[in-house]
């Protein structure tokens, strides 16, 4: 059998070679777009030609369908906060977050939140009562934007060992979550003789939620939840006026 | 099994079809390939104007979006300075040559001659020298003075206007606000400043010391031809983009939708 169809094969590349060509290219480029069994031979496998037809058009579709489903909701899906959370229960995230032992224990908020010598990991990116806040939003800039320096993503260590900008409780205190008013997850922690108290606001994901802490504790990863145009930790220091509780110039406690 | 004849055309109406198929495939590819391929076409000639509209700084052929807070725009002629901190990132346009001048990964307060003044940490500093303050705005006035918008106090609101000598760091009050400076500038060797009332949002400039209302808030002040003008941008005190030529200490307020920085006959 496989003898005639070569022998018919080189009988039409005799007679008619640019026909057997096209022939041949036709062939190709159908089985490149569609690589699927043709309907003609699915008819025959079938003997129902209806049936036949309508089943390859079936699984045809059913190609395109998973085709055009992977490729134009794979990027919602990640982005979407149901894929963090999916890969959340696969993640061990006992002792994923260590301490950072470089934070003296203290009441008094003197290194900057994400860790490091002074100011050497951070680069603040709106300064405390900037006025070009007070201009944007009618109110004003309670704290200061924090986002990490060049030192930072060289020497960092939780950064190293993660991959993510964890951010740390600058004093030891008792915790609070709550998520503020324009939808930024906020930790608040009050220190243990209540004088003092540190906020940071909009982590995309928040570590320890209540519970006392002690400096160094990872509370969260920096995000841009909230009211907020990229991804920064608002940071503020607030001081007891009363029986209120005061901002005052974070940068003014940082040594 | 049956044997399928899957295409019963004569020798004619096969090449027929063969040929239809090539025409099909041969229109297909040329096609493809030029849309593909043909080139978008460079932009015949330069764009001379820089401007600002709907929040969008339109800088000769760039366009940049200064929406977004902490993003903004400081002029010191002939330079005009996009900071963009979030991105570490400042764009310097030159006025003059209507180009772009340099591009710098760090946010700067100012660029003048090739000198930068900018923060690092808790202060300003001018090239490597420390200015012993942190300075909100700033504007190298010259080799030897630096002006800076700080605070008064660092835990309220209220700023003002200090000079700084250049290399001793000494400072000297020029202007000293009981609310907010919210911009200032060097013009002509005249110092003007903005200012806005905290309590009833009234917007003042301040000219060699003497003080006017404005109609709105001054965002930005800055020189185009040689004389002083003042925007004022979209934000919560503001509803409208506008832009103001102050004259004898007055502002009047300009025609258009477009706060003009550069207007294309300069060149």
């Amino acid at each position: 059998m496989k003898a005639l169809d070569y022998a018919h094969a080189f009988k039409k590349l005799k007679e008619d070679p640019f026909g057997f060509a096209v022939d041949a290219l036709i062939t190709v480029v159908v089985h490149i777009f569609s690589p699927l069994p043709i309907p003609g031979a699915l008819v025959a496998q079938f003997k129902v030609p209806i049936l036949g037809f309508l089943a390859s058009l079936a699984i045809l579709f059913f190609f395109m369908i998973m085709l055009v489903g992977t490729v134009f909701m794979s990027p919602l899906i990640v982005s979407s906060g149901y894929w963090t959370e999916f890969i959340s229960h696969f993640q061990d995230q006992e002792g994923e977050y260590q301490s950072d032992s470089g934070f003296t224990q203290t009441q008094i908020p003197k290194q900057s939140p994400l860790g490091g010598s002074g100011m050497n990991f951070v680069t603040v990116t709106a300064y405390f009562l900037d006025p070009s806040y007070y201009l944007q939003f009618g109110r004003n800039h309670t704290g200061i934007d924090l986002v990490p320096s060049d030192s930072y993503y060289q020497n960092s260590q939780s950064y190293k060992d993660t991959g993510e900008v964890v951010t740390f409780a600058t004093i030891n205190g008792n915790v609070r979550y709550y998520i503020d008013q324009y939808g930024g997850n906020t930790v608040e922690i009050t220190s243990d003789n209540g004088s003092i108290q540190v906020l940071y606001i909009h982590f995309s994901r928040v570590l320890v939620q209540s519970g006392k802490v002690t400096a160094g504790t990872p509370v969260g990863i920096m995000g841009d939840t909230g009211n907020a145009t990229g991804e920064h930790v608002h940071y503020e220091v607030r001081t007891k006026n009363g029986n209120n509780w005061q901002a005052v110039n974070p940068l003014n406690y940082i040594e | 099994m049956k044997k399928i004849e899957l295409n019963p055309l004569d020798s004619n109406q096969r090449r027929s079809l063969q040929l239809g198929v090539v025409l099909v495939l041969g229109i297909f590819l040329v096609g493809y390939f030029l849309l593909r391929k043909s080139p978008t076409p460079e932009p015949t000639t330069k764009n001379y104007t820089m401007y600002i509209e709907n929040s969008i700084l339109h800088a000769f052929d760039d366009t940049i979006s200064i929406a977004e807070y902490p993003s903004r725009v400081s002029v010191h002629y002939p330079y005009v300075l996009v900071i963009l901190p979030k991105k570490q990132s400042t764009q310097i346009y030159n006025l003059k040559n209507a180009s772009k001048e340099k591009s710098f990964n760090e946010a700067l307060l100012d660029y003048s001659n090739g000198k930068t003044l900018k923060n690092i940490g808790k202060t300003t500093f001018l090239d490597g020298l420390d200015l012993q303050v942190l300075c909100e705005k700033g504007f190298i006035k010259s080799d030897i003075e630096v002006l800076c918008l700080t605070k008064v106090n660092a835990n309220t609101v209220e700023n003002k206007l200090i000079s700084i000598t250049i290399p001793d760091a000494k400072q000297k009050e020029i202007c000293v606000s009981k609310d907010i400076i919210t911009d200032f500038s060097v013009v002509n060797d005249k110092i003007y400043i903005g200012e806005i009332n905290l309590h009833n949002k009234q917007n003042y400039l301040i000219v060699d010391g003497t003080k006017v209302e404005v109609p709105s808030v001054v965002s930005f002040i800055y020189e185009l031809g040689g004389e002083p003008y003042y925007a004022t941008l979209k934000g919560a005190l503001s509803q409208e983009e506008s832009w103001y030529k102050i004259e004898n200490n007055t502002a009047n307020k300009l025609d258009g939708e477009k706060i003009f920085l550069r207007y294309a006959l300069e060149n």
